[in-house]
């Protein structure tokens, strides 16, 4: 990630009109909203195969991965938000359907979270938080790539405006490619680690709930047995 | 919930930050205050930097909070192996 930094600043790219130097941008802005999506399809993944076998640890993985998902996701409109600025005028136009439409695809997952917040049964609310992502995943590509495609938009992949063209430099694809790789991998990492703290406060409630005599009504054990 | 307010915040500054500081709004960037026009100078170079170091901040921030509570966990366990 440090060469990738180094190389998107240091890197010689052509004068592009409005753009500017801003081009380099799509070295950070474009590979979060790429590690957002592998982010959530990680958690799709993870939420079907915690439908299929009921082990609460993948329950705790989709959790872990739509958190670090809506995370970048949050940095892509921040990002986004600031280029549009410096570029277009403005720090957020309804007009511009990929902006708006990519919001709204962070609210549904934004749902999500409340979704698992509002349920005190750990069973029903990875059942429920497992059904709900499955829905939110369905819904993404939509928002995110096919709907802005049809639309006409100063948004480079929208209609008439190719994500790859004159305006934005082609030198920027040599260091474009490892940066979504390096973005990526942070993803995987931070879910890793999220994960990781989920799995120890579930053993922490198990241990309590023993030291207290009952059984661990949020152990992996439990929610098991229950399935 | 933290994060929700610094997010919301941040997003409240994005869309209304001329206005809470007195501004009318700039109709670009280079009609903007001195940080607008500072930003827009150099081919626009300073912006690359601000959208670099918000992911970074964004990002160590979110680090901070989970060390936090996994600093608050071990805790916890530690005292419960005192007892012990």
């Amino acid at each position: 990630m440090t060469a990738v930094i180094a190389a998107a600043f240091l890197i010689r790219i052509p004068e592009i009109p409005i753009l500017y130097e801003t081009a380099r941008n799509l070295v950070f802005h474009v590979p979060l909203w790429f590690a957002m999506s592998a982010s959530f399809l990680a958690g799709l993944i993870c939420s079907i195969r915690f439908l299929a076998s009921g082990k609460a640890r993948m329950d705790r993985l989709a959790e872990s991965a739509t958190v670090v998902g809506i995370l970048f996701g949050i940095a892509g409109l921040i990002t986004g938000s600031i280029w549009a600025r410096f570029t277009w005028g403005t720090w957020w136009t309804f007009s511009e359907p990929k902006m708006n439409l990519s919001a709204m695809a962070l609210m549904i997952y934004i749902a999500y979270t409340l979704l698992r917040s509002a349920f005190d049964d750990p069973v029903k609310r990875a059942k429920a938080a497992a059904v709900y992502n499955v829905f939110a995943a369905t819904t993404l590509p939509f928002l995110i790539y096919i709907i802005p495609r049809q639309l006409p938009s100063l948004h480079p992949g929208a209609d008439g405006s190719p994500a790859f063209s004159d305006m934005t430099a082609i030198e920027l694809r040599l260091v474009f490619y490892p940066a979504a790789i390096g973005f990526i991998a942070l993803a995987a990492w931070l879910i890793q680690l999220r994960t990781r703290w989920l799995d120890a406060q579930a053993e922490w409630q198990e241990i309590q709930f023993e030291h207290a005599g009952k059984s661990g009504v949020d152990s992996p054990e439990y929610m098991n047995k229950k399935q | 919930m933290i994060m929700a307010v610094i997010v919301g915040w941040i997003f409240l500054f994005l869309r209304n930050g001329e206005d809470l500081l007195g501004y009318p709004g700039p109709g670009s960037a280079e009609e903007g205050n001195v940080l607008m026009q500072a930003m827009a100078s150099n081919g626009l170079i300073f912006v690359v930097l601000a959208v670099s170091l918000s992911i970074w901040f964004l990002l160590v921030f979110y680090l901070l909070k989970l060390e936090k509570k996994i600093s608050l966990l071990e805790k916890e366990i530690q005292d419960v192996k005192e007892r012990k």
